[in-house]
């Protein structure tokens, strides 16, 4: 037995309550190790202290200012039947049901706005949803289906050099070369 | 001559629950001085003791059809007084907050009154005194735990009961609490040793 299981079992062996086995190793404890030995002298004593401790009693007139209270309605007595003090869930009756059948309605009105049967979809914002309609459906492609939406150039306010914007035809390349909107890549 | 009866606790709750008087001035006597101890070693004011003790007997005045038969009068009447107590110490702290926010710094030492005794007196309230600082100075629910153990001598079973806590972990508090309590109380005594 070391120091620390010596210690949790100290009120044990105060009051009898160790088994056999354990009393021997406990007493065997004590005989080497004064620190814990010390330990327990000081605890028999602090209880027997506590125990032995001056028992105060309630004043004389206790029982007269205790009627008087009593008489004069600073204590009415609550009438109920013995049955009555049931509680559900440590609410009175009417608060449990009522706050039992507020949690069904919620549940029930969830379930029915789910769509597809209670399934579970992210719920997206109005501002959200049209974000998410005008971006590319394949994200994992590299390739958007749908050319982003690039600002005419405008010699004012950009800090690129001026592109010459010319209309090119399918045909100018001998219909070679296929024209692909704006793909730089 | 006609011979006494001697009526238990529960017999006298239920007299009481149908409107015996008599039987809840009995329970009063039986249990003032008991409850009067266990909340004084809890709240270390004799006044407050007092006036918790009575706010318990109005409880049971007015709350006795809550007690059913199946728990022990003495622990339900334990577990009120333990209440209204706890209730009261976490009023205290809050006054005590306000209290000392509202001092200054240079106001919040206090003066310890002096009293005139004897060597011999200041000796034996020295030794309460101290008893009664060191179980005050122990957290609240090994204070609680141990003061229904040594004092009130309650079983185990029972102080599981009234603090709704399992039985081990109330052997661990009260054991907890002793090995505090001897740390404290060593160090009274080496202090009462040491000459000046």
């Amino acid at each position: 037995m070391n120091c620390y299981e010596f210690q949790d079992k100290v009120s044990a062996y105060i009051e009898k309550e160790l088994t056999l086995s354990d009393l021997n190793r406990f007493e065997s404890h004590i005989d080497f190790c004064k620190t814990c030995s010390a330990v327990l002298t000081g605890v028999r004593s602090s209880v027997d202290a506590v125990r032995a401790s001056e028992r105060v009693a309630v004043s004389d007139d206790f029982n007269d200012r205790l009627l008087k209270m009593l008489r004069h309605g600073k204590a009415k007595p609550v009438n109920r039947s013995i049955g009555s003090g049931r509680k559900f869930f440590g609410y009175e009756p009417r608060y449990a049901f009522a706050s039992m059948a507020a949690v069904v309605l919620i549940v029930v009105l969830s379930i029915g706005i789910l769509p597809e049967g209670g399934k579970i979809v992210p719920v997206q914002l109005s501002t959200q949803q049209g974000f998410i309609q005008s971006a590319p459906k394949k994200i994992n492609s590299g390739v958007p289906l749908q050319p982003p939406l690039v600002a005419e150039d405008s010699e004012e306010d950009s800090l690129e050099t001026p592109r010459e914007s010319r209309k090119v035809s399918p045909g100018e390349f001998g219909g070679k070369i296929k024209l692909v909107k704006d793909q730089k890549k | 001559m006609p011979e006494k009866v001697q009526y238990s606790d529960k017999e006298l709750i239920l007299r009481f629950q149908q409107g015996d008087e008599l039987a809840y001035v009995e329970l009063v006597n039986r249990y003032r001085n008991r409850l009067m101890n266990f909340i004084y070693r809890f709240v270390g004011t004799r006044e407050e003791a007092e006036d918790i003790v009575q706010d318990t007997f109005v409880k049971l005045f007015q709350k006795k059809d809550y007690y059913r038969p199946i728990s022990e009068f003495s622990t339900w009447i334990f577990t009120i007084a333990s209440n209204l107590a706890k209730t009261e110490l976490r009023k205290r702290k809050r006054r005590k907050v306000s209290y000392l926010s509202q001092l200054g710094i240079e106001e919040k030492d206090f003066d310890i009154p002096v009293k005139d005794t004897t060597d011999e007196e200041m000796v034996g309230e020295f030794t309460e005194t101290q008893i009664q600082n060191a179980i005050q100075s122990l957290q609240l629910h090994f204070r609680t735990a141990l003061i229904l153990r040594d004092i009130e001598e309650l079983s185990y079973e029972e102080i599981s009961k009234i603090l709704d806590v399992p039985l081990g972990t109330i052997k661990s508090r009260i054991n907890r609490a002793r090995l505090q309590l001897q740390e404290k109380l060593k160090h009274v005594q080496k202090d009462r040793r040491t000459p000046i």
